[in-house]
């Protein structure tokens, strides 16, 4: 398994998902359909990325979806925490993490 | 200059943001000085002189501008290779630093904005340093492609765009990822090449909820790029990916109608492009205006009625009303300082604030100690539990109030960095600066008191340590020295090391000096130890000349009594030929401790707890009969003992059985006897007062439930003592 998620009921219907692994192409398929059926029952989601050692521009991608999906349903997407690899890809792309 | 509030408070965030880059700034300096190949080091001084540059700019703090110009100028020429990064180069731009740092100092002192005659002399000179590497033919070719002047940007050619960067226009195909090809890659690469000024990701293409596939590529870029590369080299970087992606490349300077034909082309709408080339930075405002309106006039491009409104609205915004520059830069300023800000996600709070807290909860424990004690004595179950609650959670507030205090001892070592730098460059000696331990966590206080007495072991060992490298080889050791800092835990103090490969203390040298200062006598016999606590005499120095730095005599002394004051002590270790390590002791924090009480005869001590390394029972004859020493066994180790009641000279009846507490302090156990255990003590330090500084053995008090008052054992003190 390349990508584990943990999650965890977090405060004011939030969900914290916690993965390890990588976010890349080859995850992000599975990692799409958990993400939106995570933000259709909670009203936020706060990720955290810390365990990430991999990631590619997909999942960059991925991320951007979510959170545009996310202000659309009115509901909140965080990114707690980071790994190098993640900060490295939304710097270089000039997008807040 | 009358300034209201929020203004104000805008010039401090200057001020505050300014010091900063210029802190970047010198570390990157100080890198580039080891390894000037550094590219990305260059870059971040030059974005730093970028910044303080439009920063002061819109404060009206010409001067700085000016003279941020001048050496931005000088800059592009290093960073193009135009001018060699010799010695005297890193110097001159280290000169230039210290120069802007005084000058902010300078204009957040006083509120004008003008120089006052003796800083114009220093900005005429560097400027007239700094222009004699500029009038160098190749650095005026250099400075004028690259042509970062202000003065530049307004273009006399309405048709042209004044951007001096490429800007380039990448929409990915579907299939990118697919392929395996991953477009970070490129954009990574193209910051080889040169500096992304501005990226934007295009994500508009992304399709809605379940229509999206992951695993295809939806996004686009926008990027201001400036490099002295060509066109058909940036077509290079994307060759592997040409058939995936559709790329525009628009030179610098180019036509308006080049970028009308660019608005055109793309798949997004025309206002949407055009805001994000506004926003890079491609086109400025007016430009934006031009090409819509171009497009307007060819009626290539009809704009629907919501988007001229939209363009109405950023020329009202951006020209009619004339939002006053100084907002807007601010807003910009604000947003980079928010992006940061969430990065580190950390807060500034007043240290007076943070003092007031502890304070409090300082008085909060007191409180909660004699509460307990007395719950204790009143024996109703029901309150004990609930005290023992409370007390618990008091003592959760107080670890974690402790615990805002603490900082990373990084920041200030990595300061020491430039005084290694200097001093060893005027002493004509090699030292290759040594930090580690950065992450160790220690109150602020302490910090801020550590800085100077840090600072004066670091000179000692640069000066009296570490010889020129003639002398380093003449000994058989590698030219370059090492210094070495280093900050680790140890049994509830914290450990600071000043480390040289030095020629260690020159143990005759330092008696003679010492008999010749009247320090010492020339009939007694002195043990290393003790000889290496000479050079904390106050007065004493063994440097043949008097320096600027060290060699007055002034000093070791005062870091002995500096650190002192903070509960803390300093050790030498020196083996000659080999180096010498200063190692200073400290407690954790200061105000609180975890204590553990003790009973002798009929009064009450509290040692520190950190320090308690266990308790055991030594029977009264064990002591009684021993002869030749105070020494026990501890599990087949000698353990130094002393007898607390003899040492505090307590008179009564003595227990048959007799407690001994081991403490340790910097590497050294010793064993008190004591008439009983009391148990753990959460106790507030209160310092004691003026006539009571004689007393050696005592490091404050603190008061009991009961009124009586108990002694802190001063164990670095005692554990000398014996």
């Amino acid at each position: 398994m390349k990508l584990r998620i943990m999650k965890k009921k977090g405060e004011d219907d939030t969900i914290i998902l916690t993965m390890i692994g990588e976010l890349t192409i080859y995850t992000v398929a599975k990692l799409k359909t958990v993400l939106l059926n995570e933000l259709k029952a909670f009203s936020g989601i706060v990720l955290n990325l810390s365990g990430i050692d991999e990631a590619d521009t997909a999942g960059f991608q991925l991320l951007l979806f979510l959170r545009r999906e996310a202000q659309s349903a009115g509901k909140t997407v965080v990114i707690d925490e980071t790994s190098a690899r993640v900060k490295s890809i939304f710097s270089l792309y000039n997008e807040l993490i | 200059m009358s300034l209201n509030k929020s203004e104000k408070n805008f010039k401090k965030e200057y001020f505050t943001e300014n010091r900063e880059l210029l802190d970047a700034m010198e570390m990157s300096l100080l890198a580039l000085e080891k390894d000037g190949s550094d590219s990305d080091s260059i870059n971040s001084i030059f974005r730093s002189v970028h910044t303080i540059k439009g920063n002061s700019g819109m404060f009206g703090y010409d001067k700085i501008g000016e003279f941020t110009h001048l050496l931005e100028n000088l800059l592009v020429c290093v960073r193009n290779g135009k001018v060699e990064l010799s010695d005297d180069m890193t110097a001159l731009l280290l000169e230039c630093h210290d120069f802007m740092m005084n000058l902010i100092d300078y204009f957040e002192d006083d509120c004008n904005t003008y120089l006052d005659p003796e800083n114009t002399k220093i900005f005429e000179t560097l400027a007239e340093k700094i222009n004699e590497y500029l009038e160098h033919p190749a650095c005026e070719a250099a400075i004028a492609s690259s042509s970062l002047s202000e003065v530049t940007s307004c273009c006399d050619d309405e048709m042209t765009v004044c951007n001096d960067c490429w800007h380039i226009s990448l929409r990915f195909g579907e299939s990118v990822f697919q392929n395996g090809l991953d477009p970070y890659s490129f954009i990574r690469y193209l910051t080889e090449k040169g500096e992304i000024q501005h990226i934007r990701t295009v994500s508009d293409r992304i399709p809605e909820g379940e229509y999206m596939n992951p695993e295809l590529c939806y996004l686009g870029f926008e990027i201001d790029f400036r490099s002295a590369v060509t066109k058909s080299d940036i077509e290079n970087i994307f060759e592997f990916v040409k058939e995936d992606c559709e790329i525009r490349i628009l030179p610098p300077r180019t036509g308006i109608s080049d970028y009308v034909r660019l608005i055109e082309t793309l798949p997004e709408k025309p206002m949407r492009i055009g805001e994000m080339l506004r926003e890079i930075g491609s086109l400025t405002s007016s430009e934006l205006e031009r090409a819509l309106q171009l497009q307007n006039i060819q009626g290539k491009i009809s704009l629907d009625e919501t988007e001229k409104d939209f363009v109405g609205k950023i020329l009202v915004d951006e020209k009619m009303i004339q939002k006053p520059v100084l907002e807007a830069a601010l807003e910009k300023q604000q947003s980079v300082r928010r992006r940061e800000e969430s990065d580190r996600r950390t807060i500034r709070v007043e240290a007076e604030k943070l003092d007031r807290l502890i304070n409090l909860i300082g008085e909060l424990v007191i409180t909660g100690s004699n509460v307990k004690q007395i719950s204790e004595s009143e024996e109703k179950t029901g309150l004990v539990k609930a005290v023992n609650d409370m007390s618990k959670l008091i003592e959760e507030i107080r670890g974690s109030s402790m615990g805002i205090r603490m900082v990373q001892i990084g920041e200030t070592f990595s300061r020491f960095e430039r005084v290694v730098r200097d001093l060893s460059r005027e002493r004509g000696k090699k030292i290759n600066f040594v930090v580690m331990g950065g992450e160790t966590e220690l109150d602020k206080t302490l910090i801020d008191k550590l800085a100077d007495p840090l600072i004066h072991l670091i000179r000692n060992s640069v000066d009296h340590g570490i010889g020129t490298p003639e002398e380093r080889v003449k000994a058989g050791k590698p030219a370059v020295g090492t210094l070495t800092l280093n900050a680790f835990h140890e049994t509830g103090s914290i450990v600071i090391e000043v480390k040289d490969d030095g020629s260690g203390l020159n143990r005759d040298k330092i008696l003679e000096k010492a008999i010749e200062q009247g320090l010492a006598r020339a009939d007694q016999v002195y043990q290393d130890f003790e000889i290496q606590q000479l050079i904390f005499q106050p007065g004493f120095s063994t440097a043949a000349e008097v320096t600027n730095i060290s060699g007055r005599g002034v000093g070791m002394d005062v870091v002995k009594k500096n650190i002192e004051s903070l509960r803390g002590n300093v050790m030498i270790e020196s083996e000659p030929g080999e180096g010498t390590t200063m190692r200073i002791h400290l407690p954790l924090t200061l105000a609180i401790i975890d204590g553990f009480m003790v009973r002798i005869a009929g009064s009450h001590y509290v040692l520190p707890l950190d320090m308690v390394t266990e308790c055991t029972e030594v029977h009264r004859d064990d002591l009684d009969l021993r002869e030749g020493g105070n020494y026990i066994n501890l599990r087949g180790d000698v353990l130094p003992f002393m007898k607390m009641r003899d040492f505090f000279m307590e008179k009564g009846e003595e227990p048959v059985k007799h407690k001994v507490v081991v403490v340790e302090h910097a590497r050294r156990k010793v064993g008190l006897i004591v008439d009983e255990l009391v148990g753990e003590f959460q106790t507030v330090i209160k310092p004691l007062g003026k006539i009571f500084n004689r007393l050696q053995w005592i490091s404050g008090s603190t008061i009991l439930g009961t009124g009586e008052v108990a002694y802190i054992l001063d164990i670095p003190r005692l554990i000398q003592a014996e």
